[in-house]
């Protein structure tokens, strides 16, 4: 049973320990979440998050804070930018207004409150080279062990 | 340490609402003493919680995590 499998099914019931106290106990448990049906299908009520402060880090913003994204950049970060009360934006390059053709505008200046320009490289905590094709081959070898273990 | 580790060593962050928390040795520790909390949230209910957010949108119903295994788990 993976991490995964616990932690989508027991959310809702709100038994997940959310605090815990320095003695080990349990300090706060989740909240059991709300339910109702649609089409004879059981769903769970979430709410939405609003957030004061995103931290987005974005490829290219001009002046005007308008962003472009590129490649994995393209995760979260367009809804949190768009989500918070204050967007602090961390840019690679920064660019003079129009640089940035209006269809790859990705964040809107609207939503961003400040710019700044990335100082530090790119950093990747966890390095991994490409395989060859032999590799390649061996890693499904033990696919099928994989599937019967769970 | 990269990312939220940073805060986290620094002890900024009191809650973190997460999908996946199983690499983070100083996030493990805090959650466990008590000086952290988690709301632990399925991967996809996590970025439509974020974008429902940003559109304004209060709540929404996902059929992600109904149903439970959890009432006599040993989880706690």
């Amino acid at each position: 049973m993976t991490h995964y499998f616990i932690l989508t099914c027991s959310v809702q019931t709100g038994e997940l320990p959310v605090r815990y106290n320095k003695d080990g106990t349990v300090a706060v448990m989740s909240k059991p979440k709300e339910t109702r049906e649609f089409n004879g299908k059981a769903y769970v009520m979430e709410e939405a998050i609003f957030g004061d402060y995103a931290f987005v880090k974005v490829h290219k913003a001009d002046r005007m804070g308008n962003c472009q994204f590129r490649k994995a950049q393209n995760n979260f970060n367009e809804c949190m930018g768009k989500n918070a009360k204050v967007t602090l934006v961390e840019a690679d390059q920064i660019v003079e207004v129009g640089e940035i053709a209006p269809e790859n505008v990705h964040l809107q200046g609207i939503y961003v409150t400040k710019v700044v320009k990335s100082t530090e490289g790119k950093k990747i905590e966890k390095l991994t080279f490409k395989k060859s094709p032999e590799e390649l081959k061996d890693a499904g070898k033990f696919a099928h062990f994989y599937l019967e273990s769970v | 340490m990269f990312c939220a580790g940073q805060l986290l060593e620094t002890k900024q962050i009191s809650k973190m609402i997460a999908s996946f928390i199983g690499e983070n040795k100083a996030f493990e520790k805090m959650y466990i003493t008590g000086e952290l909390s988690l709301e632990l949230t399925p991967q996809g209910t996590m970025a439509e919680k974020c974008a429902a957010g940003a559109a304004g949108v209060p709540a929404f119903y996902t059929p992600a995590a109904y149903g439970t295994i959890g009432k006599n788990s040993s989880f706690q």
